[in-house]
């Protein structure tokens, strides 16, 4: 198992690095954007021998940023977010969630080196305020990410970055509970640059 | 905020079809690798009332999938994936929990559109078997998936897929429990396609 992981990512390492051919736009006046996606609904059975149950979930993850380059190498913009987490379990008694969030933010990063590069090293700092329900609960949520690491550009439009660095999440429901993570984190995702007409 | 989400997907659809310039290499011989990976460690707490929790949570998952092109617009390989799930509660009686859950399984996907075009239509079929060791027990896990949908070419190398579809995975935990999952998903991911070296 372990030879044919590492076969694997060897294989995925030397196509990463072929595919590489490109420098990106970084000069000013042209926009980032990024996001990912998912959505499942399911229908959930488990049974154990003290409890036999069947429940219903829906989870939609979305998150995207919108950055403008104010100056070469510097850029600027917004991160919004929403997810949902809705979860009826139908046997008597069962309980329900349909917890939503909401969350928007400003961020901003910088490129260290120059951007004829096929790959960069950048620096991000971001910071997102969002709001909680379940009604009638409500609550606010507060989160900061500091993170650094290389991007690839797969051509002068597509980066593919792998970063890593400090995350705090703070998150507080009116009345019932208070919970906060923090701690370090990698996150691998695409970025698309767009020069301005 | 609806608006602002919608004027930001968008930017993100316009982008992307902007981006798009190549067809990709779907001919016979030409491998598919595709993956995907994160990793969290954090410290958490928890107050409700007069109740205290704090924890240190280590989270890793990692996917990916090798194929190959047996025939043109047909391709077949493997997908392994390694789930890791590591919480230790300091307070409360210092309680901890570990889970490991490795799965590997084929899969096989077939084209749909002529190989010159920019975008394509492809449908998936894969199943992966799974053993889980967890602090309480160990187990094992069956999952199938059937999806479709368009994929969007950056270059000759790189596709962004959008892919919709069924979804079933049924765990056991011997002598304790039994879990089943199924409905409707949906995924979006990249895929590189690597040709012949002769090529």
């Amino acid at each position: 198992m372990n030879k044919l992981r590492s076969c694997t990512h060897c294989f995925f390492l030397m196509t990463l690095l072929l595919s590489f051919k490109s420098n990106a736009q970084l000069n000013k006046w042209t926009w980032l954007v990024g996001g990912s996606g998912s959505f499942s609904s399911t229908k959930n059975t488990y049974t154990s021998q003290a409890i036999s149950q069947t429940s219903d979930a829906t989870e939609i993850n979305v998150s995207a940023n919108v950055g403008y380059f104010l100056l070469d190498k510097f850029v600027a913009g917004l991160k919004p977010s929403y997810t949902k987490n809705k979860n009826q379990v139908n046997t008597p008694g069962g309980g329900y969630r349909n917890e939503n969030r909401i969350e928007l933010g400003p961020f901003a990063r910088y490129y260290f080196l120059a951007n004829d590069k096929p790959f960069n090293l950048l620096t991000e700092a971001s910071y997102q305020f969002g709001v909680y329900s379940f009604k009638p609960a409500k609550g606010n949520i507060n989160t900061l990410s500091l993170m650094a690491g290389p991007v690839l550009y797969f051509n002068s439009s597509v980066g593919l970055e792998f970063l890593f660095g400090y995350y705090k999440r703070n998150e507080t429901i009116e009345d019932i509970d208070k919970t906060e993570n923090k701690g370090f984190r990698i996150s691998i995702g695409l970025q698309f640059h767009l020069e301005s007409e | 905020m609806k608006k602002l989400i919608l004027l930001t997907n968008c930017f993100f659809l316009g982008t992307l079809f902007i981006s798009i310039e190549s067809k990709a290499q779907l001919d016979k011989g030409t491998w598919l690798f595709g993956g995907s990976g994160s990793f969290s460690s954090t410290k958490n707490t928890l107050s409700r009332g007069n109740i205290y929790f704090e924890a240190d949570d280590v989270d890793i998952l990692i996917s990916s999938n090798a194929g190959y092109f047996i025939a043109d617009k047909f391709s077949a390989g493997l997908k392994p994936s390694y789930t890791k799930h590591k919480a230790k509660i300091i307070t409360q009686g210092g309680v901890s929990f570990n889970s490991d859950i490795f799965e590997i399984g084929p899969f096989a996907r077939y084209y749909f559109i002529n190989k010159k075009k920019r975008f394509n239509l492809l449908t998936e079929a894969a199943y992966q078997f799974g053993c889980s060791n967890l602090s309480f027990g160990n187990g094992h896990n069956g999952t199938l998936s059937l999806m479709a949908g368009p994929v969007l070419y950056f270059n000759s190398s790189i596709g962004l897929e959008f892919l919709l579809g069924y979804y079933n995975r049924n765990e056991t935990i011997e002598g304790i429990s039994e879990s089943e999952q199924k409905g409707i998903r949906m995924t979006i991911g990249f895929q590189f396609h690597l040709g012949r070296m002769t090529d």
